[in-house]
């Protein structure tokens, strides 16, 4: 009896040298999650298939190549329905049931100012892809980056060369929610100090199919240019009524206006419009090898085309959501995360971080801004021309940058 | 003519012609509310439908007219099978058809985001002119359509009035039971009347394409409007809604030139309002009983 004892006791010591460095190596294989808000339905739909397809891409090639820390990256993707109740309810569900360490995306920013304070109340980072300025601004807090451009560094940024280039006096005309109105705020702000005047401003209600009523005998004869915040179906039937009214007049588009839209069917209303973006629709407006590389993996070929599908990809702010991803992974592998507890750490790992070109961030040099958790990276201009979308202008980041609203740095955690 | 004048006049005759279009969708709700007692919450998608299917079938057939035809084919293949089987076995039963149609509405906006997609897309004008009217470039397209909205409405006016099949379908609006008592085969009625209310809504979405871009949501806003018509016209009132549909465009039209575009928009609202309170059943709605 004892010498079966003594055989048994042996086999668990045994075991539990063979079994124990397992269970300790799984321990820390355990996977890193990250969750996606994506605007998978609703008006912003074609947006978040393209982000969640992106970031998709992003986790897979992490993982290939050995995931984060030799930990693998697990996503955990929830449709926000472009509702920002919706939105704030998914980021809640995503961190206390599915148990996600760092949350990125929705292009919508309602949404993104509704999660931002649920983000500080659980401690997780947040990356949204939404440009309204309050989000690095007085709705943002020390756990939000922005990780795309905002409205006002793209105001900022353009002003300067639309007087210059397309003339004095502006018509504005946006969509009647916070976005549309940041629009009008800053391009106003900057295109006086540019020695621009804006003669007229108009908000158009969000889904308005036609726009006659609201523009006919309010572009004033002697206006130059009307700059335009709306997108999707809104842009489409505004740019149509535009030139129904005043053909001669020049248009420029906010960003991403001409987002997935096929320049060759928009017809004689887009022709000689212009519109900012901060990622050219083709490879030839940012020919580098990274963008070349990244467009390879995300499945999009040089003329804005998904690859199997030959439709029209959403690239809008798709980099942005990409790019974060890929500076949470540099900052987690640069302070070692291991759990929540070391979620600080990332945060001042990120503020004032700076990427460079290449694979992961494929837009170009940039710098995640200290202060207000902004990014900072330059802008470009397109044309619409016999049918075809080129950059014409290209705007630095030192053009764009403004002083932060906000300094996020200093709270605490 | 001053340019307010003439800013005024244009809104005006830019309503009337928004109007036909709303008509005709909202001719379709009124119907099948009129007959059936149903309120289509699903009616504005088949408006969505009708765009979707001309956008998927512009490329095969090459024409956007063979579209506008045989999407009502397929519209009425779609409305039959839903209304005898979705919508039947809660006849007399308004607040579980309604809830019902809602069903109807989410699967048909998700088959479209899933086959057509998210991203909102133009179909091009199928007749490529426009005219000067009071100092705008407008396009002829939308004159065509208005053209032919007068024409269906007035093929629905001569079916409803001067048919037998109309006249039956009147007796149902007025009274189904006596209808049925009376021989008619109800049952063939109400679906004859889904599918008429379905396809007016269908081919309004294919006129309204070109102008109004093809989205998977593009029949929520209009859908909205529909029902704005609808009751204050009066439920179930053919006349009313028509009546109502140009009057609320027009009216909204002319406000624009005097109050901001929200304010113009939510100005129907309040006509709506006092409308309800004037006269609760709509400005042409018949009391029950």
């Amino acid at each position: 009896m004892k010498k079966w004892a003594c055989v048994m006791c042996a086999a668990v010591f045994v075991a539990c040298m063979f079994l124990l460095p397992q269970v300790v190596g799984a321990q820390a294989k355990k996977p890193i999650k990250i969750g996606v808000v994506a605007d998978k339905t609703g008006g912003l739909a074609a947006y978040g298939y393209s982000h969640e397809k992106v970031l998709r891409a992003a986790a897979k090639l992490v993982n290939e190549k050995g995931g984060i820390s030799g930990r693998p990256v697990e996503l955990a993707v929830e449709d926000t329905e472009s509702k920002p109740s919706v939105g704030a309810l998914k980021f809640r569900k995503l961190v206390e049931t599915d148990g996600v360490d760092f949350v990125i995306d929705s292009n919508m920013s309602g949404v993104a100012v509704a999660c931002a304070p649920i983000a500080k109340e659980l401690k997780t980072p947040y990356f949204p892809s939404a440009s309204a300025t309050e989000i690095s601004g007085e709705k943002g807090n020390r756990y939000v980056f922005q990780m795309c451009t905002s409205v006002r560094e793209e105001a900022k940024g353009t002003a300067k060369w639309a007087v210059q280039n397309l003339g004095k006096k502006w018509v504005i005309v946006v969509v009647n929610f916070a976005w549309g109105w940041s629009n009008q705020e800053d391009f106003t702000k900057y295109l006086t100090e540019n020695g621009g005047q804006v003669l007229e401003a108009i908000r158009v209600p969000l889904g308005t199919s036609d726009w006659l009523p609201y523009l006919k005998g309010k572009i004033p004869k002697d206006a130059d240019a009307v700059y335009l915040a709306a997108f999707g179906s809104d842009f489409l039937s505004a740019i149509r009524d535009i030139h129904a009214v005043r053909p001669d007049i020049k248009k420029l588009g906010a960003v991403y206006a001409l987002a997935a839209q096929d320049p060759a069917k928009l017809g004689p209303a887009a022709e000689g419009m212009y519109c900012i973006t901060s990622y050219p629709t083709n490879l030839s407006g940012l020919d580098t090898a990274s963008n070349k590389q990244y467009r390879d993996v995300i499945g999009v070929d040089p003329a804005g085309l998904e690859k199997g599908t030959g439709t029209r990809f959403v690239l809008a702010y798709n980099w942005a959501v990409w790019e974060a991803f890929f500076a949470l992974k540099n900052a987690i592998e640069k302070v070692n995360w291991q759990d929540k507890k070391d979620t600080p750490k990332v945060i001042q790992a990120l503020e004032g971080m700076e990427l460079k070109e290449g694979m992961e961030f494929p837009q170009g040099n940039a710098v995640i801004r200290a202060q207000d958790h902004l990014i900072q990276t330059g802008l470009y201009v397109e044309k619409v021309e016999k049918g075809a979308i080129s950059v014409v202008a290209r705007i630095p980041a030192a053009d764009v940058a403004y002083p932060p609203i906000v300094d996020h740095s200093k709270e605490p955690f | 003519m001053p340019e307010w004048a003439a800013t005024v006049l244009f809104l005006l005759m830019n309503g009337l012609i928004w109007g036909l279009i709303i008509a005709l969708i909202a001719l379709g709700l009124t119907l099948i509310f009129g007959v059936m007692g149903i309120v289509n919450m699903a009616h504005g998608d088949l408006y969505m439908v009708g765009a979707v299917l001309a956008f998927f079938l512009l490329p095969v057939t090459g024409s956007f007219w063979i579209a506008l035809a045989a999407v009502p084919i397929i519209t009425a293949v779609i409305a039959g099978p839903v209304e005898r089987f979705i919508l039947r076995p809660y006849e007399g039963h308004p607040a579980v058809t309604m809830i019902a149609t809602v069903g109807i509405s989410f699967i048909l906006q998700q088959i479209a985001l899933a086959t057509y997609g998210g991203i909102p897309k133009k179909i091009a004008d199928p007749v490529d002119f426009s005219f000067s009217l009071l100092g705008v470039s407008y396009p002829g397209y939308r004159l065509l359509v208005a053209g032919i909205a007068i024409l269906i409405i007035l093929g629905i006016y001569l079916f409803l009035y001067r048919t037998n099949y109309g006249i039956l379908i009147r007796a149902s609006i007025q009274d189904r039971q006596m209808a049925a008592a009376m021989g008619i085969n109800v049952s063939s009625v109400l679906v004859t009347t889904f599918i008429i209310g379905s396809v007016l809504a269908a081919v309004a979405g294919v006129l309204a394409a070109p102008i109004s871009q093809v989205f998977y949501l593009m029949g929520n806003d209009v859908g909205l409007l529909s029902f704005i018509v609808v009751i204050v016209g009066g439920l179930g009132s053919l006349g009313g809604t028509l009546i109502a549909a140009l009057a609320l465009c027009s009216l909204e039209g002319v406000l624009a030139s005097v109050l901001s575009p929200t304010q113009a928009k939510a100005a129907i609202f309040v006509v709506m309002i006092v409308v309800l309170m004037v006269r609760p059943r709509g400005l042409f709605g018949e009391r029950e009983g």
